[in-house]
C-alpha cells in the first residue's frame, strides 16, 4: 500500500526503491564524468582512495554495457544527475500519481473489507486476504520488476503494470464472488502495481542527489495522497450510484494518472544487469537478520489498523 | 447491473470512510517529516526504531479508546507513525549493508521476508476477531505486540551494527 512503497525506491514506499539507487546515483555524484566505459572498467580498476569506501564500491548490482541491445535512448553517458529541473521534478510527480493509483488504492482496502463480508457471507479473515495478497505481491512482483526496469524495460515494465491494475480494477467493479474478487482485486491489481511501484521509484532516484529525499518521500507522500481520494470517491458515490459504478470511476481516476505516468516517465541512466536474486550469506550477518526478522513482525502489525479501524459502535 | 451497495450503507459506513480518510491523511507528513530528519539528522534506523516502537504502543493504546473523539486523536497520532514506518525502513537497510555491490539483493530479500509479513498479518488480524466473537482485543493484542516485538529486533539489530555505541548516526 502506501507502503510504499509504499519507500520507495527499491520505497512505499516510497523511500523504498531508494537506497538501491541512493548508492547509484551517489556513483555519479562522487565522479560526474562517468561514463560507460569507465563503468565498464570498474570491476578491475582500482577504488580511488580519496573517496569515501562507500562510494567507491560499485553501486550493488551496477554493471554497465554487458546487456544485448539496451535502448538507443539510454545508450548515452547520463551524466550527473540534474537535482532539479523540469523533467526531475516530472519524475517525481510520475512517481506519485503511481503512489496515488497504488498504495493509494490498496490502503483504501478498509473500505472494501467490512462491505463484502456483508456482501459475501465471509469471515473478516477470508475477505482479507484479498487485500493482503494484493500488497504482498507490490513486494515480490517489486523485486523482478525492479530487475526488468534495470535491465532497460521501464516502458514496458510500467505499461504492463498500468494495463493489469486497470484490468484489476474494473474487473473487481463486475466481480460478484469471493473468487473473483481476489483474482481481480487481489492477484490482477497486486501484479499491476508490483509491475509499476519499483521502476518508478528507482527512476525517481536516479535524477536527483542532494534532494533524493524530499523528491522520494514527495513521491511517497502520494500514496497517502490517494489513500484520501479513494475513500472521499467512495464516500460521495457509495450510497448513491453502489459499488459497481464507484470502483469503475476509480478506474477512470487511474486511467487519467496513467496518461500522465506514461507521457511523462523517462529514464536517466543506462540499462544495467542486476546481481543474484538471493544472497544466503547476508543472513549471516546477525545486523541483517535481526533486521529481516524485525521488520517481518513489524510488516504483520502494521496494516491492522488499515484494514479494520472502524467506528465505535 | 443493479448497484449493490447502496441500501447496505449506513451512517456508520459513511463515519468508517471519514475515519479512513484521516488515516490515510496523515501519512502525508508521515512519510515526509521523518524520512528528512532521518537524512538530515538522526540516520533511518535511529528514526525507524522509535516510530515503530510508537506504532506497536499506539496499536496497544487503542484497546483503552472508547470515544469516538478518542479514536480520532488516535488515527491522528497512528496514520503519522505507521506511514514513517512503512517509508523508512527500504533507506535503513543502507545503513547495515557495507557492500553496497549487494544493495540491490539484499533490498529485494527483505521486501520478500517484509511481503509475506504483510500476506499473513491482515488474515491473522481478521481471524483473530472472529475467534473473538468479533470483538478487536485480541487482535489489537497481536498487531501492537508484533510492532514492540519487531522494534525491540531493531534495536538489537542496531546495537550489534555499531557495536553497542548509544549515540551514533545510522
Amino acid at each position: 500500500m502506501f507502503v510504499d512503497l509504499m519507500r520507495y525506491s527499491r520505497e512505499f514506499h516510497p523511500a523504498i526503491c531508494a537506497t538501491a539507487h541512493d548508492t547509484h546515483a551517489m556513483d555519479h555524484e562522487k565522479a560526474p564524468s562517468t561514463s560507460n566505459t569507465r563503468h565498464l572498467s570498474t570491476n578491475t580498476t582500482p577504488p580511488n582512495e580519496s573517496h569515501e569506501p562507500k562510494t567507491t564500491c560499485e553501486v550493488d548490482d551496477v554493471e554497465y554495457g554487458s546487456l544485448p541491445s539496451p535502448p538507443s535512448e539510454t545508450i548515452n553517458d547520463p551524466g550527473p544527475p540534474p537535482d532539479g529541473g523540469w523533467t526531475a521534478w516530472a519524475q517525481v510527480l510520475v512517481g506519485a500519481l503511481v503512489n496515488v493509483n497504488g498504495f493509494g488504492y490498496m490502503t483504501s482496502y478498509g473500505l472494501f473489507q467490512d462491505y463484502y463480508v456483508d456482501l459475501l457471507h465471509r469471515s473478516p479473515s477470508d475477505i482479507a486476504w484479498i487485500g493482503s495478497i494484493d500488497i504482498c505481491l507490490v513486494f515480490l512482483v517489486g523485486v523482478f520488476s525492479g530487475r526488468f526496469a534495470d535491465a532497460g524495460h521501464s516502458r514496458l515494465v510500467l505499461t504492463a503494470g498500468a494495463v493489469l491494475q486497470l484490468v484489476g480494477v474494473f474487473m473487481t467493479s463486475v466481480a460478484r464472488t469471493y473468487w473473483q474478487l481476489l483474482l481481480a482485486q487481489g492477484f490482477c491489481t497486486g501484479l499491476g502495481l508490483g509491475l509499476l511501484f519499483c521502476p518508478t521509484v528507482s527512476i525517481v532516484g536516479t535524477y536527483f542527489t542532494t534532494k533524493r529525499s524530499l523528491a522520494l518521500s514527495t513521491a511517497a507522500a502520494g500514496g497517502a495522497v490517494g489513500g484520501m481520494i479513494y475513500p472521499a470517491i467512495a464516500r460521495q458515490l457509495l450510497p448513491r450510484m453502489g459499488i459497481g459504478w464507484t470502483v469503475r470511476i476509480m478506474g477512470f481516476v487511474m486511467i487519467f494518472n496513467f496518461i500522465f505516468v506514461l507521457a511523462l516517465v523517462k529514464t536517466r541512466v543506462p540499462p544495467r544487469k542486476a546481481g543474484p536474486l538471493v544472497e544466503w550469506a547476508a543472513f549471516k550477518e546477525l545486523s541483517y537478520l535481526l533486521f529481516s526478522v524485525g521488520m517481518f513482525f513489524n510488516g504483520w502489525g502494521i496494516y491492522f489498523a488499515y484494514y479494520y479501524v472502524r467506528p465505535l459502535p | 447491473m443493479a448497484p449493490y451497495a447502496s441500501d447496505i450503507l449506513h451512517t456508520s459506513d459513511r463515519a468508517s470512510l471519514d475515519i479512513l480518510l484521516i488515516l490515510n491523511g496523515m501519512g502525508i507528513p508521515g512519510r515526509i517529516i521523518p524520512a528528512l530528519l532521518a537524512d538530515r539528522v538522526f540516520g533511518p534506523m535511529n528514526m525507524l526504531i522509535p516510530t515503530a516502537l510508537l506504532s506497536g504502543l499506539l496499536l496497544l493504546c487503542w484497546i483503552a479508546i472508547h470515544s469516538y473523539g478518542g479514536l480520532i486523536g488516535f488515527l491522528v497520532v497512528l496514520g503519522y507513525f505507521a506511514a514513517g514506518v512503512q517509508s523508512l525502513f527500504p533507506s535503513t537497510l543502507s545503513s547495515l549493508t557495507t557492500d553496497l555491490r549487494k544493495m540491490g539483493t539484499r533490498v529485494g530479500m527483505v521486501f520478500t521476508v517484509y511481503g509475506l509479513a504483510t500476506l499473513t498479518g491482515p488474515p491473522i488480524g481478521g481471524a483473530l476477531i472472529t475467534a473473538y466473537g468479533g470483538g478487536y482485543l485480541h487482535a489489537q493484542l497481536f498487531a501492537g505486540l508484533c510492532l514492540c516485538c519487531g522494534s525491540a529486533l531493531l534495536v538489537v539489530a542496531r546495537q550489534v551494527k555499531v557495536r553497542g555505541a548509544l549515540v551514533k548516526k545510522v
